[in-house]
């Protein structure tokens, strides 16, 4: 049976730990876009994302009777696509990697001020999720988590089930890296 | 030591203080007085002022990075529909 739309989201947990599987649907539906949408940035193509969304979301229900609600519903569940995430990305190739070291990039050039055209703001967004691409995938999360998903510090380090001062340290040489990368597309002529 | 050298020391010692920080000031997150004295080192620091800015530039940029949802509604009711068929399938 589909619980009514205004359903709270701790009332559906709790029938879906006592097995009630509409409930546990409707979980999904609420959270699978947003799931997905992360999941996207570490795998290869939409269709791997649709794949370790869905294994997410059945990891989850295989486990969710041991869930104890400590954390949010949604940490929870984004910590275990994550983790799924990376278990696809360790099978494939490595791909090469942005160094984490903090070189600055001689003479780079000041672009601070926002792209004016759409064909420049949509090279800039390649140029972005290029460079979080190439990071290692537990310093991207942080990026991902943090600046493009919009969650708090609190709630992404439980994600990533890291202390909070442990994940602001990795999220800053993550940023250092992504600002590095993006120096250097700019002195390419943003290219 | 004059007091030349000693502000230079605590210059460099400042800076390296700060650098390690920046996310979180710019994040707001640092306690009060470390957010005070991150602020007064920026505004000495020509480099840190820049890295600072670049950050805060980078930082506005990436929430647009964002999946658009004109596709949400399929990829909830996709996702859902196979969940439940796997789900089924154990049953």
């Amino acid at each position: 049976m589909r619980p009514a739309p205004a359903e709270g989201e701790a009332v559906l947990v709790e029938r879906a730990k006592d097995g009630d599987q509409g409930a546990f649907e409707e979980l999904v539906r609420r959270h699978a876009e947003r799931l997905y949408a992360v999941v996207l940035r570490f795998v290869a193509d939409s269709d791997e994302a649709q794949e370790v969304t869905q294994e997410a979301f059945l990891r989850a229900w295989r486990s969710i009777a041991r869930f104890e609600g400590r954390s949010q519903f949604f940490t929870w569940l984004y910590r275990i696509g994550i983790n799924e995430a990376k278990r696809r990305a360790a099978r494939r190739p490595a791909v090469p990697v942005i160094s984490l070291e903090d070189e600055p990039v001689p003479e780079a050039p000041d672009w601070s001020e926002a792209p004016e055209t759409r064909s420049a703001q949509a090279d800039l967004r390649r140029a972005l999720e290029q460079a979080i691409r190439s990071l290692p995938v537990e310093y991207g999360a942080t990026v991902i988590l943090r600046d493009v998903e919009g969650l708090s510090t609190a709630e992404a380090a439980e994600v990533m089930n890291l202390g909070q001062a442990a994940f602001k340290s990795r999220l800053h040489r993550a940023r250092l890296a992504v600002r590095r990368a993006l120096d250097q597309y700019f002195m390419e002529g943003g290219r | 030591m004059t007091a030349t050298r000693w502000r230079r020391i605590n210059a460099r010692r400042d800076h390296r203080w700060a650098h390690s920080r920046l996310s979180a000031y710019i994040d707001g997150e640092l306690p009060a007085r470390q957010q005070r004295r991150l602020a007064a080192h920026e505004r000495i620091c020509p480099e840190c002022a820049e890295l600072i800015r670049a950050l805060e530039v980078m930082l506005a940029w990436l929430p647009a990075l964002r999946q658009p949802s004109e596709s949400g509604l399929a990829i909830a009711e996709r996702t859902a529909e196979q969940v439940r068929a796997r789900i089924e399938e154990w049953h």
